[in-house]
């Protein structure tokens, strides 16, 4: 409510009404920051208004000053630009668009070429919904093509195209979801990703029953497979990332190609920070090994670090921050990798953690190795399995782009 | 010596979840039925699952379960000899899968 200022005001008079109308202004600033509701962009820049911890240090990681300052409003997402050929890309899309919402009041416009890669698109529209918290926001899709357009119809934040093309919503078979993880006292308190889980596999026997055989249910093998998948990636950030609220799982069923693709993601501490200094001494030991043996041999080189390597190790049986209190930690990424290759070999895995990116398809498969003091599955990423050599360069590599948490894609065919 | 039938059903929740998984589960059950205690006292463990209501087991869960059962028998013989998986053939092979790994752990 502003108090009107007249001609005919006295000065003393002008003086209060000025004085009221800017306390009026305040009041109404903080009862809408109270309210949680978003803030022009003038009001974001004099209240310095940050992202999500998460966001905030993903832009920071990556000097998002340099990344920030274009003048085009467009981001291109270019043909099959997916986590699995082309992670760098991905994630550079992603800082475009934290750029754009930190210093640009219009919305992005993503120029897609060719077809879309769910796992991009949602891992996008996933960071999107944060920013959306804190600013007006939307991202316009431009050039989507029509198949595109029912499975991105559950992106959350998008808008209306400019020339007025609807993205509508279809019957494509998604789930897209911040899940919350549940510290309770009681370990037996059901996790809620159990339920997004059923959510998933009752979606994808309805799809396959629709669109393969009215008799369809999934096998023990698919299931295992799936649930894997996610149970292990949530039990991780439960075990490992004790600050992490939420994980955020997308999860896709494709009829066409009969293929389910599932992405879970989550801010925090990465692969290679959780085995820093904190195994076991005979495995600390081992692990010391291998990095001397790199370093010996050449093999550490800006291409391949030694947190390259520590994520690496992390992915072999057994190894775990958290062997001391229990000595069959460790299991948990290996056995979701073999089950998933034991149901196909047509499965594919992109891991980002941190600044390495690992890709798993039936190129390099998971072997028996001796390692430490036992044999255990391994899966080296060269031509004898060896942890001690260097890993194929295609398969294991360091990233341009620093993503500080873990994110972890699996498309899995479930048809033969 | 007396038998004793635990449900594994009792960890999902039918129309709602119908997957168990999760190290912290595996080991809170095992505490939950005194698993160890009971093998200790001489009692037979049957293991119940019905595959109708419950979908997937995963492998975090069973050797979070049989982690202190493995730490103490150290081989699947002992353990077969006083646990019984009541269940489908897959989810027989599935735990003893699982019982290999904690076996192999548990005797370097």
């Amino acid at each position: 409510m502003r108090n009107r200022i007249r001609r005919s005001d006295s000065k003393q008079v002008r003086q209060a009404k000025k004085s009221f109308n800017e306390r009026q202004k305040r009041k109404a600033k903080l009862a809408r920051r109270n309210a949680k509701q978003p803030l022009s962009l003038r009001e974001l820049f004099e209240h310095d208004i940050k992202q999500t911890d998460g966001i905030e240090e993903f832009c920071k990681l990556n000097n998002i000053e340099a990344w920030g300052r274009r003048t085009s409003k467009y981001i291109k997402l270019p043909n099959q630009c997916t986590l699995f050929d082309s992670p760098d890309k991905v994630l550079k899309i992603l800082l475009h668009i934290f750029s754009r919402a930190k210093f640009f009041s219009e919305f992005p416009v993503i120029k897609v070429q060719g077809s879309a890669s769910f796992g991009a698109l949602y891992l996008i529209d996933n960071m999107c919904w944060a920013i959306g918290t804190k600013r007006n926001w939307g991202v316009t899709f431009r050039n989507m093509n029509p198949e595109d357009n029912a499975i991105f119809s559950k992106i959350h934040s998008k808008k209306e195209d400019e020339d007025g093309t609807i993205i509508s919503d279809g019957s494509a078979y998604l789930i897209n979801e911040r899940v919350k993880i549940s510290r309770s006292n009681d370990a037996l308190t059901p996790q809620p990703y159990s339920v997004i889980e059923k959510k998933m596999t009752d979606m994808i026997t309805l799809a396959m029953k629709k669109h393969s055989s009215p008799d369809f249910e999934l096998s023990h093998e698919q299931r295992q497979a799936i649930s894997s998948t996610i149970g292990e990636s949530f039990d991780n950030i439960k075990s490992h990332v004790p600050n992490a609220e939420h994980g955020y799982l997308c999860g896709f069923y494709d009829p066409v190609k009969a293929t389910v693709t599932i992405l879970v993601f989550n801010f925090g501490q990465t692969i290679s920070d959780t085995l820093e200094g904190k195994l076991p001494e005979k495995v600390q030991v081992e692990i010391e090994s291998v990095i001397s043996n790199h370093k010996r041999m050449k093999i550490l080189k800006p291409t391949f670090t030694r947190r390259n390597a520590l994520t690496l190790l992390a992915l072999q049986e057994g190894i775990s921050s958290k062997l001391s209190a229990d000595n069959s930690r460790g299991h948990g990424l290996i056995d979701y990798i073999a089950n998933c290759f034991s149901l196909s070999d047509k499965c594919r895995i992109s891991i980002v953690s941190g600044d390495t990116f690992i890709r798993i398809d039936n190129r390099y498969k998971v072997g028996h190795k001796f390692f430490v003091d036992r044999e255990r599955r391994m899966l080296a990423f060269n031509p004898n399995n060896d942890i001690y050599s260097l890993p194929d360069s295609r398969y294991v590599k360091k990233l341009g782009v620093v993503f500080n948490g873990v994110i972890i894609e699996t498309t899995i065919p479930l048809c033969s | 010596m007396a038998n004793k039938r635990v449900e594994l059903a009792v960890l999902v929740r039918p129309g709602v979840s119908d997957s168990i998984s999760g190290r912290d589960t595996g080991m809170a059950f095992d505490k939950r039925i005194d698993l160890l205690e009971s093998l200790e006292k001489g009692d037979n463990v049957e293991i119940v699952i019905d595959s109708k209501l419950v979908k997937a087991i995963n492998d975090s869960f069973i050797k979070g379960l049989f982690s202190r059962v493995f730490a103490r028998y150290r081989s699947i013989d002992q353990v077969r000899k006083r646990v019984k998986i009541i269940a489908d053939d897959y989810y027989v092979k599935l735990f003893e899968k699982n019982w290999a790994i904690l076996q192999a752990i548990n005797n370097v």
